[in-house]
């Protein structure tokens, strides 16, 4: 028998699609100015915590991550220096802090009160959720 | 004498230039959506090996962590990314030029995991077909 696959409306199957009819509207949600633009960061003064949501107001409510491209702890508990990016299941180590799924929260493996963070921000909305604003046919 | 340089049009050459008229039909080849949204897998080999390959390839790795060494000797842990001509290690992981494998040292490894941004569906620096008038 023959079966009918519905892709869902996310953003990612729009912006995929590029249907000249909401492409400026995908493209809006998107934020593909701040996406393609680099951050760099610097954080001082921090309350000392090994695990630091950057999108929180004590630090700056900065857009959640897509891509790190350095990492260097300047202050704290922790060993000062630069470190791997690893996946969240991972252990942080002097060298390694782990950066949570959605982008939003760096580990390191002791208490940190100021880090320079350089990165490419994420969509400002979930690439992958459910988007009905403009349903395409 | 004065030369003329023609520019090839490729699909990249045409994303820079985003002409309202063919912009659409760009953005779909390339499938922008899928470039931005970032991608997190276990790769797990039927038998340890030091190759995992990555479908779709790899635009740029965000973390690489070898997960499981049984049966090979690679170091369990995150990894520096280098290029195809590095020499992988404790601490290195190549990429091949494509994005489509990753390498590990020594005997390999069972599984690892890997975050990382897609590229372009087409590749975007091939010359494209000129259809103009």
């Amino acid at each position: 028998m023959a079966s009918t696959v519905t892709i869902p409306p996310t953003l990612q199957t729009k912006l995929d699609k590029a249907e000249p009819g909401n492409l400026a509207d995908v493209l809006r949600q998107v934020k593909l100015g701040t996406m393609l633009t680099p951050r760099k960061k610097t954080l001082t003064a921090l309350a000392a915590a090994a695990a630091h949501n950057i999108t929180d107001a004590a630090h700056g409510s900065l857009a959640p991550i897509l891509k790190i491209t350095a990492l260097r702890v300047t202050a704290g508990a922790a060993t000062a220096g630069a470190r791997i990016i690893t996946d969240s299941a991972a252990l942080a180590a002097a060298t390694v802090a782990a950066l949570s799924d959605d982008g939003t929260t760096l580990t390191f493996e002791d208490t940190v009160t100021a880090f320079v963070l350089e990165y490419i921000p994420r969509s400002a909305v979930d690439m992958t959720a459910l988007n009905e604003f403009a349903p395409t046919p | 004498m004065a030369s003329t340089v023609t520019a090839v049009k490729s699909l990249g050459t045409q994303l820079d230039q985003a002409d309202p008229n063919t912009l659409a039909d760009v953005l779909r080849q390339v499938k922008l959506g899928t470039i931005l949204t970032p991608l997190k897998k276990t790769l797990t080999l039927s038998a340890f090996g030091t190759v995992f390959t990555l479908s779709p390839p790899a635009l740029t790795i965000n973390t690489f962590r070898v997960s499981d060494n049984t049966g090979g000797n690679a170091a369990v842990g995150a990894r520096f990314i280098g290029d195809a001509g590095a020499t992988p290690s404790a601490t290195v992981a190549k990429v091949s030029d494509d994005g489509t494998t990753v390498t590990v040292e020594g005997t390999g490894a069972l599984a690892a995991v890997v975050e990382y941004i897609p590229r372009s569906a087409t590749d975007l620096t091939a010359a494209e077909p000129d259809t103009d008038d």
